[in-house]
């Protein structure tokens, strides 16, 4: 126990939080808890060329989407442009689109 | 109440009391933090210092970016602050915890995989080499 008081003594005074993960994980810095590790961005769908066409993935064109959601079934992309287009890209990542009325 | 964002315009992470936004346009809730899209081209994330901080102080919420790089516009995939948008707008979520970004004038759909850094909520239970902290949901956590 002494050891462990003189160690953790060390430890504040040098503000050197760090906690020891499981699994023989090496120490990891208290500070880096709740910090970002980032994540990965990729392409779902969109040529990058303004556009309406269908299609499968980067195949397919949008023109300026806005909005977006999800359901479980498919994701739908409202679009703004001289129409209001609703697309749905279904799993595949196929798109196709209509005109909204 | 106020939880993020001085009133100010401006791109500064930090506590939800000292932190700026520009453009702030989408907003999702993702696994107990908050991931906003803003205009300079940035995902952003808000979320509480610790889980059992007050809720209603700004002071008690941290703003950190997570993707993009701001005021730079581009349309590159790739990793956190490697990744480029185009006026980001409206987010979505899957169950998962992915999160769908309407690249608007990239024309695209982009897609964020979160890694396990990304929900920073309660403890450390392990790391790789690649991915020094894994976080899991602590007690009294409140999603």
């Amino acid at each position: 126990m002494g050891m462990l008081a003189l160690l953790l003594s060390v430890i504040q005074a040098v503000s050197l939080l760090t906690v020891l993960g499981t699994c023989m994980s090496p120490i990891i810095p208290v500070t880096e808890l709740g910090k970002i590790q980032g994540g990965f961005v990729s392409t779902l769908a969109g040529s990058g060329v303004a556009g309406y066409a269908n299609g499968v993935g980067t195949s397919a064109s949008f023109n300026a989407p806005f909005g977006i959601a999800f359901n479980p079934v498919v994701w739908q992309f409202p679009l703004t442009g001289q129409f209001m287009w609703l697309i749905k890209v279904t799993t595949g990542f196929a798109v196709s689109a209509q005109r909204e009325r | 109440m106020t939880i993020a964002g001085t009133g100010v315009s401006g791109v500064v992470d930090g506590s939800g009391d000292t932190a700026r936004f520009s453009a702030p346009y989408g907003i999702v809730w993702v696994n107990g933090s908050l991931i906003v899209s803003e205009g300079v081209h940035v995902l952003r994330q808000v979320r509480l210092k610790e889980p059992n901080a007050a809720e209603g102080r700004a002071s008690s919420w941290l703003v950190q970016m997570i993707a993009g790089s701001s005021g730079v516009s581009g349309s590159a995939d790739g990793s956190g602050v490697d990744a480029r948008f185009n006026t980001p707008r409206l987010l979505a979520v899957d169950r998962s915890g992915n999160i769908y970004v309407a690249d608007a004038y990239n024309h695209k759909i982009r897609k964020l995989t979160p890694n396990s850094g990304f929900f920073p909520v309660g403890l450390a239970t392990g790391s790789t080499s690649t991915e020094k902290v894994q976080l899991s949901n602590a007690g009294g956590w409140k999603p």
